[in-house]
């Protein structure tokens, strides 16, 4: 029996490694090491010091830091991509790239444009980056710091901001440049930065201290589906937004934001909205709850059309129809404490209810939410980002409401806040039959949470099934795509999503989709029938999926372009 | 970038034109002498503010790169000092001081104030650029530490500084309008200035209207040169 | 959860606007001439007596009526900047747009000047003095409130609350108006040192507040015809003190509000 091969000398290692600054004790004592080939993602929450270890490593830390420790260095370069990977705003990209090959030829600049599936490479390289669109954008910082051919790759939350199946195959390419090459790549964000996906190892830097992650507790799901009449119903609900005239008294032009869909809402059940931005799911949620001005179509609540109502009358019915937004912390006045405004939502929506009866329920919910006591008197900027979370919360089940939207409430939330709130709001909608409308653009949490799931693009439904079904059998390619996002690995969907105002003819998602033909640009895909329960509106939804092997599909491999 | 300050400066014209036809509702015949006189203060404004960028943008720079050291002292308490000394009192100060002079005194005593204020912005603008991303990304990529601050720091940081040299026109009119009539220059800003001690309508206004044309065409001026220096400014 | 998560210290956004305010060095220094000119106007005429015609006396006297004359003017211009840049923001749209322009171009303008015109052609007067002076600080203060009316109205409280079940009027009663006064109160406070500097030229050039009345800026022009010392002087080092005091209040008034990131 031979000897096993030994492993490969590592190309970058921290040995204790401790950072400081004038006031604390940012990380202490981290060791690591990356081999050649190898992909390490450091996860973390706010805060934690990713971005300064990055920046350790690479040996170049801001004034009033202090690193102590050994990092061992590689003979080659060792190139850090910084947070929002920024690009000089007044130099062309043509003149970054020169200045990194050493050679003014663009050439090779139009080489690793294209690596990143840059379409029109050349011509870009003429443009500044205030012109790009923000996907080009980060693929260009990409491409910037692989043309430096470095050894070892710091990259701070790639892609981040991204859409996931954009951001997922981007973190897919680093992963494939780095096996190639024999580079070590380090990449640090958040989990829901989908940094773990195409990693080898994973490291936390949690608490000053870097170690392999904790194994997560079981993650929790929904249960099985209530059944029962719906108490939401929504049809073929429209939200347009007017667009200003042109300069010259042109056409004003309106953007269909949403565009005739309909769905219904059970007690106790929970419909997922699943779809990246633009898909619409936002606005969708909004225009249900009368938040936003310009919906057409109907939103029967029990029966009575909310869209048909006057002002006063949706006010009254308030207190059932509750809802949560993407940034907590944002959603609350910064001059007044939490329990004040979880009283005043109270006094507004139940104000039958007085004043002593009602400090109690504001305890109560702030308790139930998870927080202490205190936290009646605290400031939003005093909560972390799960304490501002949970006081959303609290303030939107104080009333005891019977319908729950929610627009990507955990978006800003690390793994272990992300799933007590989750286990929060399934305990709750098991306990009081809250039915729950969920947008996210999470594939996972949208089929754990989800009992039916609607996958939106463009403002219209291009899938719908229960959540187990979607997971086991998506037909439409772009839920796929956003299934494989959510799940760490390479979605088959190319390029970028296309700009709101300028959709491609036919299906929204041909330009970037592997199976597209002709047919697609010609005509929209209508919902067709799959099984009971599940429709897709895709041309060529019944092809047999082994058939396209999209990883090596070529034409769907340029972005929508300019 | 042609037809970037193309438009800027048609979007001056309208303003040009009003005043204009103020001057000569107003004034008549007498819009022509304004207009006249005009480049003696244009002349002075005009070098006033370029000899204070030449002094104080590379002192503001010098402060932001060094905000601790002594290279950079003379930077920071200049730009401490400008907004205590506003254009027209450093004229009055030097005057008095030096009982009349030449009008070259005059143009250094009104470079005073855009001095102070250029080094201000640049110190500021450094700074922010130094701390911005982008500067980390060069760094990054490996570029050497020297070109990062000529290539990509300093042009950032100029950029602001061009964009407020109009605002610095409008203060130096009035400090050369004391000046004119101080150190005994034949300019707009001393017929203006007679004319408004005497109470006559005509000149003054017409002298006003061909200081304020000159204030709008050096603010467009600047706002091309920030277009020059920053393509995100010709893209507004 | 963990209750010791939180800090006793944390406070509400007045106490830290307070707390930011006092921790800007050159703000309290400011703070402090700035009373310090003003006590010293009034205390002075009481010790002065044979004194009165002292240049020194006479700068310091002139003092509150300087201070005054630019407070009482700031403010009027801080009114009307402030209501035109609300209308603008309010209205929205094309209006908006072209409120703005006219701003833009009337801020470009050499407005010092328009203080000197109005005395020499209608007259020297207070109340005349004091309009000029307001018109002269208003367009930079509309824009600066545009600015910030733009920057900071953060609709996302306002959504959520209007959830909660509040009718819009009660939403900007009583949460957008109370947070946008601090921010508004930065973008306006240029126009005191803007009004003082304007009010002065117009005095050192001889067109100022009219003859019994003594600012800073007459005495400065007074002075420029007699020998250099201490007549022009005082005067000239009073009004760059106070200059330097208000637009360093300025900057601690800023930092005490600074962009709140997400």
């Amino acid at each position: 029996m031979s000897a096993p091969e030994p492993l490969p000398e590592p190309l970058l290692a921290a040995e204790g490694l401790a950072i400081h600054s004038a006031s604390a004790i940012i990380v202490r004592d981290a060791s690591l090491a990356v081999r050649p080939a190898e992909v390490l993602a450091i996860t973390g929450p706010n805060g934690a010091g990713k971005s300064l270890l990055l920046r350790a490593l690479a040996g170049l830390m801001p004034d009033g830091v202090r690193v102590e420790g050994g990092v061992h260095r590689p003979p080659g370069r060792v190139v850090l991509l910084p947070q929002g990977g920024p690009l000089t705003p007044h130099q062309t990209l043509g003149a970054q790239f020169a200045e990194v090959t050493g050679t003014p030829a663009e050439g090779r600049a139009v080489l690793w444009l294209e690596r990143l599936h840059v379409s029109q490479a050349a011509r870009r390289l003429h443009l500044y980056p205030h012109q790009l669109s923000e996907g080009v954008r980060w693929r260009a910082a990409l491409a910037l710091a692989l043309a430096a051919e470095p050894r070892v790759l710091l990259a701070d939350a790639p892609a981040a901001g991204l859409d996931p199946t954009v951001r997922a195959r981007l973190l897919a390419l680093l992963a494939d440049w780095a096996r190639e090459t024999g580079a070590a790549l380090i990449l640090a964000g958040h989990t829901r930065d989908g940094v773990a996906g195409p990693a080898d190892r994973l490291l936390a830097l949690e608490n000053g201290r870097l170690a392999p992650p904790p194994v997560s507790a079981e993650p929790v799901t929904a249960g099985p589906p209530p059944g029962g009449a719906p108490v939401l119903s929504v049809r073929d609900l429209r939200v347009t937004f007017p667009l200003g005239g042109g300069l010259f008294g042109g056409r004003a032009s309106t953007l269909v934001a949403v565009d005739g869909v309909s769905f219904d809402v059970a007690a106790g059940e929970t419909v997922a909205l699943l779809g990246e931005s633009g898909s619409g799911k936002s606005v969708l949620a909004r225009a249900i709850l009368r938040l936003l001005p310009g919906a057409g179509g109907r939103v029967l609540w029990l029966g009575r059309d909310l869209l048909a109502m006057g002002e006063e009358d949706v006010r009254h019915l308030r207190h059932a129809l509750q809802a949560l937004f993407p940034h907590p912390r944002a959603t609350f006045d910064p001059r007044r404490t939490i329990g004040a405004q979880v009283a005043e939502a109270l006094a507004a929506l139940a104000p039958e209810v007085d004043e002593a009866k009602r400090r109690a329920r504001v305890d109560e919910a702030l308790a139930d939410a998870g927080l202490p006591a205190v936290a009646a008197d605290r400031c939003p900027a005093g909560l972390t980002d799960g304490e501002a979370a949970r006081a959303g919360f609290a303030r939107a089940l104080a009333p005891a409401p019977r319908l729950l939207v929610c627009d990507e409430p955990l978006a800003t939330l690390d793994a272990t806040d992300r799933e007590d709130l989750l286990a929060h709001l399934l305990h709750h909608q098991r306990a009081d039959s809250l039915s729950i409308v969920f947008a996210t653009e999470d594939a996972d949490a949208a089929c754990r949470i989800g009992h039916r799931v609607l996958v939106l693009l463009a403002g219209r439904v291009v899938e719908e099934a229960p959540a187990g079904v979607l997971t086991q059998d998506a037909r439409h390619p772009y839920t796929r795509a956003l299934l494989a996002a959510a799940g760490g690995g390479r979605p088959d969907l190319a390029g970028d999503p296309p700009p709101a105002l300028r959709l491609p003819t036919g299906c929204a998602a041909r330009l970037r989709c592997p199976r597209a033909r002709d047919f697609c640009a010609q005509e929209a895909p209508h919902l067709e029938t799959v099984r009971p329960g599940h429709r897709v509106a895709c041309h060529y939804w019944d092809a047999d999926a082994g058939e396209w092997d999209a990883g090596e599909w070529d034409a769907g491999e340029w972005d929508a372009g300019e | 970038m042609l037809s970037f300050a193309a438009r800027r400066l048609a979007g001056v014209l309208p303003g040009l034109a009003l005043l204009a036809a103020l001057a000569v509702l107003v004034a008549g015949d007498g819009a022509a002498r304004a207009l006249a006189v005009l480049p003696v203060t244009l002349g002075l404004v005009g070098g006033a503010l370029l000899l204070g960028l030449l002094a104080g943008v590379p002192l503001g720079l010098a402060a932001g790169r060094f905000p601790h050291g002594p290279l950079g002292a003379p930077g920071t308490a200049l730009a401490a000092l400008g907004p205590a000394v506003p254009a027209f009192l450093a004229v009055a100060l030097v005057f008095a001081a030096g009982r009349g002079g030449s009008g070259g005194l005059l143009v250094a005593a009104l470079a005073v104030a855009p001095a102070a204020e250029a080094a201000r912005i640049a110190r500021g603008a450094l700074t922010a650029a130094l701390d911005g991303g982008f500067v980390l990304a060069a760094r990054g990529r490996g570029v050497p530490a020297g070109r990062v601050l000529r290539r990509h720091a300093v042009p950032a940081a100029l950029a602001p500084v061009v964009a407020a040299a109009g605002g610095m026109a409008g203060a130096l009119t009035a400090g050369a309008v004391l000046g004119e009539a101080l150190f005994g220059l034949p300019g707009a800003g001393a017929l203006f200035l007679e004319a408004a001690r005497a109470g006559a309508v005509g000149p003054a206004v017409a002298a006003a209207a061909a200081l304020g044309g000159m204030v709008l065409v050096l603010h467009a001026l600047g706002r091309i040169l920030r277009g020059w220096l920053d393509p995100r400014e010709r893209a507004a | 959860m963990d209750a010791g998560r939180f800090d006793p210290t944390t406070d509400t956004p007045a106490q830290a606007a307070r707390r930011r305010f006092a921790a800007h060095r050159p703000a309290v220094h400011g703070v402090g001439a700035l009373a310090v000119l003003t006590v010293l106007g009034f205390v002075e005429p009481l010790l002065a007596g044979p004194f009165a015609t002292d240049p020194i006396v006479r700068a310091l006297d002139a003092g509150h009526t300087t201070l005054a004359l630019a407070l009482v003017g700031g403010t009027l211009a801080a009114i009307v900047g402030a209501g035109w840049g609300v209308l603008a923001v309010t209205i929205g749209g094309r209006a908006e747009r072209r409120l703005t322009a006219l701003a833009q171009g009337l801020a470009a303008l050499p407005l010092a000047l328009l203080p000197v015109l109005a005395g020499g052609l209608l007259g020297r007067g207070v109340d005349l003095l004091i309009l000029a002076v307001a018109a002269a600080a208003a367009p930079a203060a509309a824009l600066a409130t545009r600015t910030t009316l733009r920057a900071r109205a953060r609709r996302e409280y306002a959504m959520a609350a209007r959830a909660a079940g509040l009718t819009p009027a009660m939403v900007l009663w009583r949460h957008t108006i109370p947070n946008l006064a601090g921010p508004l109160l930065a973008a306006v406070w240029p126009v005191l040192p803007r009004a003082l500097a304007v009010e002065s030229f117009a005095g050192v050039v001889g067109l100022g507040a009219p003859a019994p009345v003594d600012t800073w800026g007459t005495l400065i022009g007074g002075a420029l015809t007699a020998p250099f010392g201490a007549g022009l002087l005082a005067p000239a080092l009073l009004l760059a003190a106070a200059l330097a005091a208000l637009n360093a209040v300025g900057d601690g008034v800023a930092a005490s509000f600074p962009e709140e990131r997400p």
